[in-house]
C-alpha cells in the first residue's frame, strides 16, 4: 500500500479497512461456488428422461400407485358394509354412516393427494417408457407391461371410487371429466391394457382388463346415480371374453396383489389401510361378519354363515384373514386381479343370460377353493348368493360400494350388528350410486373444475 | 469434518492466549496507577454487583464485585475519564487523577433509573452504542437475580412488551415457541435468529422429522444455553431495527451476551435449589359416566367398590391419577476474577428435573418425564496490548430428556386416560372365561392382571399398556466464539469474530416388546422403534470495522462498515423397524422391515453492510445504513438482495436550553428498515425423490420447483418516544409500528391431480402488521430500608393477509378437520373457521335461519329445522345422545365456513415488581397476561362433550342420562338436548361446533421471596454472600377459558418452519395444564 501525502492515520486505517472488507467480499463474489450448494437427498427432474431410469420410473409409479389404493381404500372401506368405525376420528364414522358425498371429509381428500400423483406418475411412466422403446432405448418390454396394468389399476381405482376427477398437469390445472363422463377413465384403462396384451397376453393383464370392462358395465347401471337399478345383473361381452381367456393363464387360486411397505404406506391422515385397520384400530371387521372384542374391538373369530349351508364359512376366513390377519399388518396385500373375480364375472354374466348351470358352474369353482359344498339352487337364491359370494370374495378390494348400490343393500340400522350403519338421510342412501366427490382440497386449488356436482351431503 | 473444525478452533484459541499471555508478562507498568473505589445504590446504600467502569479511551475497565469493589490497574498516570454504567441506572462519568505508581479512591452512588438512553447496547448496531443514538427500539433483557426461572425460554417470558414465549402443555424439558411482533411469515419460521455473543446459533426445537411424542415435552434448543451465564439479552424486534442482519431477520433478532468476568481475586458463587411441581388438578375434570342397565350397574359397583345406581352419573379423578409431584434439583457454581488485563468466568451447573409423571396405578412404566442439563462455560477476555482485545468463549451443553407419548397423540397413556370412561371400566381380561366371583377385580379400580381399567375404547391401548412408550432426546452441543479487536486509535477498530455451534441430538422413540399387557392395544405390539440423529453444524464470520470522529464540535460520526457470512449444514441419519423377535430388545437393527432414513442440508448466507450514524450536538441523531446479501438458496448467479435502513432519534432533554424538572428524559424516534426471509435450500427446484417399495426404490413427483423464487421482504416503519419523569425515577416507552410483508412465500397448493402433493413456493402474498407497544416502569419508593420498583407492559398486535396472490386459502394441518385455522384474505393468519349453529332469523330473513319455537335439529331428515313440539315428540321416548348426533341432524348456519374468532391476542403484556423491605428481604413478582379478540379451541372438550370414544364430561354423563332414563321426562329430555346441541355437540360433521371459547388470562408467572443475610451474617460461614429464596411459577390463573389452559397448544416447540409450526395457535389438544413449581435455593459467594 503506497502512503499518500497528506493522508491522517485514520483515514489510512479506513482505507485499510475497507480492503479488508473487500477481501471478505470475495468469497461471496469471487467464490460464488460456495453459494452453490448440492441436492443430495432427491433427483432432478430431467432424472426421468433417461431411459437407464426406466425402472425406477415404472417402480415409482407403482410404489406411488400402491400408496394410493392403499389410502383411498380405508375411506372407502369405511363406508361400505366390509368394516365399521370403532375409533376415534369422526371422519370414519361419518362415512360410516353413509356420509360420503362431503367433499370435506378428511380421509377422501388426504387421500386424493396420493391418488393425484399416481395418476400422474402412472401417466408419466407410461409415455417415457413408450418414448424410450420408441427410440429403441427401452431394453425390457416387460416394463413397459407393468406400467399399462400399473395404470390400469390407479385409473380403476379413481373410477371405482371418486364420482368426478380432474385430470391436471403439474401446475397447469385441468377440468373435471364430469360425473357422466368418468367411465373413460376405463376406457383408458382397456387401451393400456390392449397394448399390454399385445406384448405379453398373461393372466395378470387378461384379468385386469376383464375386471375394468366389468366395472364399467356396473358404473353405467348407476350412472347417472340416483335410484336402485331393476336390474342390477351386468353381462358384458368383452369381460366375458377377457375372463375366459384369462383363467387358464391363471394358476390355482391366482390372486394378483399390490402391496405398501413402511415406506410407502401413509395417506397423509391416517396411516394406510393396514395401518388405520389392524394396528391404530380405526376400524374392524363388519360385526355381521365377525365377532369382535366388546371393548377393543379386535376380531376374535369369523362368525359369517355360509348362505347355502348355514355354517361358517371358510371363504369369508379365508378373504378376511388377507387383510385382517396380514403377516404384515400394516401392508396386507391388496388383491387387483383374481381368478375368483373371472368366476365372478362369467357367473354373473351367465345368470344375466337365464344360464343357472353357467352361474353354478363358476359358482362353485370358487366354493370349491375353499371346500365349501357345492351349490345347486337351494337356499338362497342365485342372485342373493352373488351379492354375498361378491362381498365376501372381492372384500377389501374397493368393488363394493357399487355393488351394495345396485343390489338394493342400503339399511342396516345403527345398532352395532346392523349393516350398512347408513342413515336414512345420508349420502348413500338418499342418492343411490353417488361415490365419493372431488375433496376439498383438489376443489380450492382447481379453478378449472366446473358443473354443480350431482352427489351432495 | 466437525472433529476437523472443532480442533482448529482449539488450536487458534490455544495460541491466541498463548501469545497474549506472552505479551502480559512481557508488559511493563510504566507511567501507570491504580483506581479502585465501590459502586453503591443511591438512596439505599446498598453494593451494586456487575457495574462496568471504564476508562475513556484507555480500552481498560473493570466490574465491580459483589461488595460493589472495583480496582482498575495500569490506569495512565493522568486526568482520566471513568465512564460507571449498569443497566437499571443512569450512568455517571467523571473524571480523576492517576498518579504513577499510587492508587485512587473513587467512589461512586448510581441513581436508578426507569429509563435506560443511556445503556450501550450492540445488537443491530455495527458497534457499541448508547441506546439514545438509535433511531428504532431494542430491548434489554437482565436476568431477574432470583426469579424462578431455570430456562431462557422462561427468562423471556413476559419481560419485553411484543415478545411473547409460546408454551405447550408444561410436560418436563418442552420449551416454548417464540413470537416478536407476531407473524412475518407464511410458510418460513416465524422464530427469531439467535445469537450468542455474535455466534449465530441454532435454535430450533423438537426431536427430530420422524419423532415427536406428540407436541408436548418437545425442547427448544434455547434452552441449552445454561442461563446462569447470561449477562443480559438484547432484542430486535423488526426489520427497521434488524436490517444489518439481512435476510432471515425479519422475525427479529435474539442476542444473548454472557457474562465476561469481573476482575479481582477468584471469586466463587454457589447455587443449591430444589423444587416441587405439580399439575393444577383443579384444570382437570373428572371423568364421569353412568351404568345403563341394572346388570352392569353391578359389575361397576364391584369394579370401583361403591355403589352404582343406573342413571346416576359418578366420576373417577383418571387422569390426576397419572401424577404426583414431581421434583426438580439445580446445582450450579461460577467461578470469575482477573485483573485489568484478563478476566475470565467459568461456570457449571447441573440441573435434574423428574417430573409430575407417575405411571399408572398397575403395572411398571417405561415411559418417564425426565430432563437432565448438564452445562459448562469458560470465557476468557485478554487486552493483551492497549490497541488489542481477545476474547474467547466455550460452553458446552449435555442434555438428555424422556418423555411420554402426550397431547394429540391417540397412542398416549394421558390422551386414554382423558377419555376414560368409568362405566366401560372392567377386568374382563383378568377373568377370561367369566368364573372368578370377583370378576378379575384385584381391589377397587384394579385389575388382578389384564383389564380394562380405564374404560377405553378401541385399539389404541390402556394408560398402562402405552406407558410402555417412551421417546427420548439426547444433545451434546458444543458453542464456541473467538473475538478479536484492534484499536489502532481511540477512533478506530476493527473486530472479528469466527464462531461454530454443534449440536448433536440422538433421538428414539421406543416401545417394548408385548407391552400389550390389557391386550388391548394393537399398536406394534411386538414393539418398534425409531431412532433419528440431527446434527446441526451452523458456523459465523464476521468482521467489521467501525470509524467514529467528529467532524466539528458539534457534529459527531459513526462509520461501520463490515461482512457476515454463517454456513449451516444439517445431517440427519436415522432408521425404524418393528416387531422384536424377543423382549429384552431395544435397538432398531432388531425388528422387520427395517428402514433407513438420510437427509442432509447446507445453506451459505452472507453479506455485506455498511451504516452511517451522524450526531448534532448530541441531542439529534441520523443512521442511513444497508446490507447487500447473498444466499445459497438462490445460486451462484442470483445476485443478492438489497435491504436499506434510515433512523432518526431526537432527545430534546440533551439540549442545553431544555428546562422542565419533571420531564427528565425525553426521546422521539423513528426508524425505517428492511429485512427479509428466504424460502427453503432447495425450493427453487424441481426434483423426484425415492419412494421405496415391495418391488425397490423409484422415483416419484416431490417439488414442483420455482426458480424466480426470492426472499420475502419486511418493511417496517417504527416511530415512539422515551419520556422519563422526576429524575428518570418514572419511565414511559411508546412505540407504534407498522409492517408490510411483500414478495410473501406462499405455499400455493397446485392441483392434486397434477401429481405433485407439495405445495410450492411462490413470491405472490402480502400480509401487513402494525402494533403499539408500551412499557411503564416506575421507581414508586427509595429509601434505605424499603425500596419498590413496579412495571407493567402492554403490546397490541393487528395482522393481516392481504393477499395470496391468487393461491387459494389454505388450511392449516392438512386434511384433520379438527384443527380449524385457516390462511385466508382479508383475516388474520390461522383465524378460526369452522361450525356454527343456525342462528335465529333476523328481521326479513325466511331462509337458512330458525324461526321462532324452531330448534338447530333436523331430525326427521326433511332439510328444515324442526319445531320445539317435533323435537319433544321424538324425546318421548329414551333416547341415546347417539341418536341425536348421528351425522346431518345438526343445522349449521354455513357449512364449516362460519368465523370462529382469532387466535392471536390482540392485548400481551405482564406487570409486576420488585419490593425491597427491611434491607435484606425482597420479593419480586411478575404477572402476565394475554386478551382482547382472542379465542381457543378446546379439542379435549369436543372430545369429552361428543366423540364416542369419550363423552365423559360431567355435562355430557348428565345430559346423556337425562335422555336414556325411563323416569325422565319428555320436558327433561328436552331441555338436555337443547343443552347437547348449544353447548356439547362437536366434532366431525360439525368441527368446530361448541369447541371455541374465549381465552383471555391472567397468570401468576412469577414469585420469589429472597432474604439475604448481611455481609456479617455472610461473614460467619466465611462466605462473601449469603441469600435464600423460597419462589414459586405458573401459580394461578384467571382465565374464562373452558378448557385446560389457554396458554397450552397442539402443536409443540417445533423445529421452527412451516404452516403447522406457524399457525397452528390455539388448539388445545389433549394437553396439561401448565404446571405449579414451587422452589427453595440457596446461593452462596465465596
Amino acid at each position: 500500500m503506497t502512503h499518500h501525502k497528506g493522508q491522517t492515520r485514520p483515514t489510512r486505517f479506513a482505507a485499510g479497512a475497507a480492503l479488508v472488507v473487500a477481501a471478505a467480499a470475495s468469497v461471496f463474489t469471487a467464490c460464488g461456488s460456495i453459494l452453490d450448494v448440492d441436492n443430495p437427498n432427491n433427483a432432478p427432474a430431467e432424472a426421468l428422461d433417461n431411459p437407464s431410469a426406466a425402472a425406477s420410473i415404472v417402480i415409482g409409479a407403482e410404489n406411488s400407485t400402491a400408496r394410493a389404493v392403499s389410502s383411498a381404500l380405508t375411506p372407502y372401506t369405511a363406508a361400505t358394509d366390509e368394516s365399521i368405525w370403532v375409533g376415534s376420528r369422526d371422519a370414519y364414522g361419518q362415512l360410516d354412516n353413509g356420509g360420503i358425498g362431503d367433499p370435506n371429509n378428511e380421509y377422501p381428500d388426504a387421500a386424493f393427494f396420493n391418488v393425484g400423483e399416481a395418476r400422474w406418475l402412472a401417466e408419466q411412466a407410461i409415455a417415457k417408457l413408450e418414448g424410450f422403446e420408441k427410440d429403441g432405448k427401452l431394453l425390457d418390454d416387460a416394463l413397459l407391461v407393468r406400467a399399462y396394468v400399473n395404470g390400469a389399476i390407479i385409473y380403476n381405482t379413481i373410477a371405482d371410487i371418486w364420482d368426478d376427477t380432474p385430470i391436471s398437469d403439474r401446475m397447469a390445472a385441468g377440468k373435471n371429466v364430469g360425473e357422466q363422463n368418468m367411465s373413460v377413465l376405463y376406457d383408458s384403462a382397456t387401451k393400456w391394457l390392449d397394448r399390454a396384451a399385445a406384448i405379453d397376453p398373461n393372466g395378470r393383464v387378461l384379468g385386469m382388463r376383464a375386471r375394468t370392462k366389468f366395472s364399467k358395465a356396473i358404473w353405467a347401471k348407476l350412472n347417472p346415480p340416483g335410484t336402485t337399478p331393476a336390474n342390477p345383473l351386468v353381462n358384458d361381452a368383452g369381460a366375458v371374453a377377457d375372463a375366459t381367456a384369462a383363467l387358464p393363464k391363471m394358476p390355482g387360486d391366482f390372486f394378483f396383489s399390490i402391496e405398501t411397505t413402511n415406506q410407502n404406506v401413509g395417506d397423509g391422515s391416517g396411516g394406510g389401510f393396514g395401518f388405520e385397520f389392524n394396528n391404530r384400530g380405526e376400524l374392524a371387521v363388519s360385526p355381521d361378519l365377525a365377532q369382535l372384542d366388546p371393548d377393543d374391538f379386535h376380531l376374535v373369530a369369523v362368525t359369517a354363515k355360509d348362505p347355502v349351508t348355514g355354517t361358517v364359512d371358510n371363504t369369508a376366513k379365508k378373504m378376511i384373514a388377507i387383510v385382517a390377519q396380514a403377516e404384515d399388518g400394516n401392508n396386507p396385500p391388496m388383491i387387483q386381479v383374481s381368478k375368483r373375480e373371472m368366476h365372478l364375472i362369467l357367473a354373473e354374466a351367465a345368470l344375466a343370460a337365464g344360464n343357472n348351470a353357467g352361474f353354478d358352474t363358476n359358482i362353485n369353482a370358487i366354493r370349491a377353493f375353499d371346500g365349501m359344498p357345492a351349490y345347486a339352487g337351494a337356499g338362497p337364491t342365485r342372485i342373493q348368493l352373488l351379492n354375498y359370494e361378491r362381498r365376501i370374495n372381492l372384500i377389501f378390494q374397493g368393488r363394493r360400494l357399487s355393488d351394495m348400490y345396485r343390489f338394493g343393500v342400503t339399511t342396516g340400522g345403527i345398532g352395532i350388528n346392523g349393516q350398512p350403519r347408513w342413515l336414512a338421510n345420508s349420502t348413500a342412501r338418499k342418492q343411490i350410486g353417488c361415490l365419493f366427490p372431488i375433496p376439498i382440497t383438489e376443489r380450492r386449488a382447481n379453478p378449472e373444475i366446473t358443473g354443480d356436482p350431482v352427489c351432495k351431503p | 469434518m466437525v472433529s476437523q473444525v472443532h480442533r482448529r478452533t482449539a488450536l487458534v484459541t490455544a495460541l491466541a492466549f498463548a501469545a497474549a499471555a506472552a505479551r502480559l508478562a512481557a508488559q511493563q507498568a510504566v507511567g501507570v496507577g491504580v483506581v479502585e473505589g465501590t459502586v453503591r445504590e443511591a438512596g439505599t446504600g446498598r453494593p451494586l454487583e456487575g457495574v462496568q467502569i471504564g476508562v475513556t479511551g484507555a480500552n481498560i475497565g473493570t466490574v465491580t464485585n459483589g461488595r460493589g469493589a472495583f480496582r482498575i490497574q495500569d490506569v495512565p498516570a493522568r486526568t482520566v475519564e471513568l465512564r460507571v454504567r449498569l443497566v437499571g441506572y443512569s450512568p455517571v462519568t467523571r473524571s480523576v487523577v492517576v498518579t504513577s505508581g499510587q492508587v485512587k479512591t473513587a467512589d461512586f452512588d448510581l441513581q436508578q433509573s426507569a429509563l435506560q438512553l443511556e445503556a450501550v447496547v450492540t445488537t443491530g448496531t455495527g458497534g457499541a452504542v448508547e441506546v439514545k443514538k438509535l433511531g428504532n427500539t431494542i430491548g434489554t433483557i437482565e436476568p431477574p437475580k432470583y426469579a424462578p426461572i431455570n430456562t431462557p425460554s422462561e427468562l423471556l417470558q413476559g419481560k419485553e412488551p411484543g415478545l411473547v414465549g409460546l408454551p405447550s402443555s408444561g410436560m418436563t424439558g418442552e420449551g416454548a415457541r417464540i413470537r416478536i411482533r407476531g407473524n412475518a411469515s407464511l410458510s418460513q419460521s416465524n422464530e427469531p435468529i439467535v445469537f450468542v455473543d455474535g455466534v449465530r446459533v441454532n435454535s430450533s426445537g423438537d426431536f427430530s422429522f420422524n419423532i415427536g411424542a406428540g407436541g408436548g415435552g418437545s425442547p427448544s434448543r434455547l434452552d441449552d444455553i445454561d442461563p446462569v451465564t447470561i449477562d443480559r439479552i438484547e432484542v430486535l424486534k423488526g426489520a427497521a431495527a434488524a436490517t444489518l442482519y439481512g435476510t432471515e431477520a425479519s422475525n427479529g433478532v435474539i442476542q444473548i451476551f454472557t457474562k465476561k468476568g469481573t476482575s479481582g481475586p477468584p471469586r466463587w458463587d454457589l447455587n443449591v435449589a430444589q423444587d416441587a411441581i405439580k399439575y393444577p388438578t383443579n384444570r382437570l375434570e373428572e371423568n364421569w359416566g353412568y351404568a345403563t342397565r341394572a346388570g352392569q350397574a353391578d359389575s361397576l359397583s364391584k369394579f370401583w367398590g361403591r355403589t352404582i345406581t343406573p342413571f346416576k352419573p359418578f366420576s373417577q379423578p383418571m387422569v390426576a391419577d397419572l401424577f404426583e409431584t414431581g421434583k426438580a434439583s439445580t446445582v450450579a457454581a461460577s467461578l470469575t476474577g482477573g485483573n485489568s488485563a484478563l478476566t475470565y468466568f467459568a461456570s457449571g451447573r447441573y440441573y435434574a428435573e423428574d417430573g409430575p409423571w407417575a405411571g399408572t396405578r398397575t403395572g411398571t412404566t417405561t415411559a418417564a418425564d425426565k430432563s437432565t442439563r448438564a452445562q459448562g462455560t469458560l470465557n476468557v477476555n485478554m487486552l493483551p496490548t492497549s490497541k488489542t482485545r481477545l476474547a474467547g468463549r466455550a460452553a458446552y451443553t449435555n442434555s438428555r430428556l424422556e418423555t411420554p407419548n402426550n397431547s394429540n397423540n391417540i397412542f398416549s397413556p394421558i390422551t386414554q386416560a382423558l377419555f376414560g370412561k368409568p362405566d366401560l371400566a372392567n377386568c374382563r381380561n383378568s377373568d377370561p372365561d367369566g368364573t372368578d366371583p370377583d370378576l378379575g377385580v384385584l381391589s377397587p379400580g384394579r385389575c388382578k392382571s389384564a383389564g380394562n381399567a380405564y374404560g377405553v375404547q378401541g385399539t389404541f391401548g390402556t394408560p398402562n399398556e402405552l406407558q410402555g412408550i417412551l421417546t427420548k432426546q439426547g444433545v451434546d452441543r458444543y458453542i464456541a466464539g473467538l473475538d478479536f479487536q484492534y484499536t489502532p486509535i481511540s477512533e478506530l477498530n476493527f473486530t472479528g469474530t469466527f464462531g461454530v455451534d454443534y449440536t448433536s441430538s440422538q433421538n428414539s422413540s421406543f416401545q417394548e416388546f408385548l407391552y400389550n399387557v390389557d391386550h388391548i392395544t394393537a399398536n406394534d405390539t411386538a414393539g418398534a422403534k425409531t431412532v433419528q440423529d440431527r446434527n446441526d453444524r451452523e458456523i459465523t464470520l464476521d468482521g467489521k470495522m467501525n470509524w467514529s470522529r467528529n467532524f466539528t464540535t458539534r457534529i459527531s460520526s459513526s462509520l461501520v462498515v463490515g461482512a457476515q457470512g454463517f454456513i449451516s449444514r444439517i445431517t440427519q441419519p436415522g432408521g425404524f423397524s418393528h416387531n422384536f423377535p424377543g423382549p429384552g430388545i431395544a435397538v432398531a437393527s432388531a425388528g422387520e422391515e427395517p428402514v433407513v432414513y438420510d437427509r442432509i442440508e447446507e445453506t451459505v448466507n452472507g453479506g455485506f453492510f455498511a451504516q452511517e450514524q451522524l450526531g448534532w450536538a448530541d441531542w439529534v441523531f441520523a443512521t442511513v445504513g444497508a446490507r447487500y446479501d447473498y444466499a445459497s438458496t438462490f445460486g451462484e448467479n442470483a445476485g443478492g438482495v438489497l435491504y436499506p435502513k434510515i433512523s432518526l432519534s431526537i432527545v430534546p432533554t440533551s439540549h442545553p436550553s431544555w428546562n422542565i424538572p419533571v420531564l427528565s428524559s425525553f426521546r422521539i424516534r423513528a426508524a425505517y428498515g428492511q429485512s427479509g426471509r428466504q424460502p427453503g435450500a432447495f425450493d427453487k427446484l424441481t426434483t423426484f425423490q425415492a419412494l421405496n417399495g415391495t418391488s425397490g426404490s423409484g422415483l416419484a413427483p416431490f417439488n414442483l420447483g420455482n426458480p424466480n423464487l426470492d426472499p420475502e421482504v419486511s418493511t417496517e416503519l417504527e416511530a415512539g418516544f422515551e419520556a422519563g419523569f422526576w429524575a428518570d425515577r418514572v419511565g414511559l416507552q411508546a412505540t407504534y409500528w407498522d409492517r408490510v410483508v411483500d414478495d410473501l412465500l406462499v405455499e400455493k397448493q397446485y392441483p392434486l391431480s397434477g401429481g405433485f402433493q407439495t405445495r410450492q413456493l411462490s413470491n405472490i402474498g402480502q400480509m401487513k402488521a402494525h402494533g403499539v407497544e408500551l412499557s411503564l416502569r416506575g421507581l414508586v419508593v427509595n429509601r434505605p430500608t424499603m425500596n419498590i420498583d413496579l412495571f407493567a407492559n402492554g403490546a397490541y398486535l393487528f395482522q393481516k393477509i392481504t393477499s395470496l396472490g391468487g393461491a387459494a386459502e389454505l388450511k392449516v394441518s392438512g386434511s384433520y378437520p379438527r384443527y380449524r385455522n385457516f390462511l385466508r384474505e382479508g383475516y388474520d393468519p390461522g383465524h378460526l373457521f369452522g361450525a356454527k349453529l343456525m342462528q335465529p332469523c333476523r328481521s326479513g330473513q325466511t331462509a337458512g335461519c330458525l324461526q321462532a319455537g324452531q330448534l338447530p335439529y333436523d331430525l326427521d331428515g326433511d332439510g328444515e329445522a324442526d319445531s320445539e313440539a317435533d323435537v319433544r315428540s321424538f324425546l318421548s321416548t329414551p333416547t341415546s345422545l347417539g341418536d341425536l348426533f348421528n351425522g346431518n341432524v345438526i343445522l349449521l348456519e354455513n357449512g364449516l365456513n362460519s368465523d370462529l374468532g382469532k387466535p392471536t391476542p390482540d392485548w400481551t403484556g405482564a406487570w409486576g415488581g420488585t419490593f425491597t423491605f427491611f434491607r435484606n428481604w425482597r420479593v419480586y413478582t411478575l404477572f402476565e397476561y394475554k386478551g382482547g379478540n382472542y379465542t381457543y379451541t378446546c379439542l379435549t372438550c369436543g372430545f369429552r362433550n361428543a366423540s364416542t370414544r369419550a363423552r365423559n364430561s360431567s355435562a355430557t354423563a348428565r345430559v346423556g342420562a337425562i335422555l336414556q332414563d325411563p323416569a325422565s321426562t319428555a320436558d327433561q329430555r328436552l331441555a338436555a338436548a337443547k343443552e347437547w346441541v348449544y353447548e356439547l355437540a362437536a366434532l366431525t360433521p360439525y368441527d368446530g361446533l361448541n369447541q371455541n371459547s374465549p381465552a383471555d388470562f391472567t397468570r401468576w408467572r412469577e414469585l420469589s421471596l429472597t432474604y439475604t443475610a448481611s455481609p456479617n451474617v455472610a461473614a460467619k460461614i466465611r462466605a462473601r454472600e449469603l441469600s435464600i429464596t423460597l419462589s414459586g411459577r405458573n401459580l394461578a390463573l384467571w382465565t374464562k377459558y373452558v378448557g385446560t389452559d389457554p396458554e397450552v397448544n397442539a402443536i409443540g416447540r417445533t423445529l421452527g418452519g412451516g404452516r403447522d409450526s406457524n399457525y397452528l395457535d390455539a388448539v388445545d389438544a389433549f394437553n396439561l395444564p401448565l404446571p405449579r413449581r414451587v422452589g427453595l435455593s440457596v446461593r452462596l459467594g465465596y
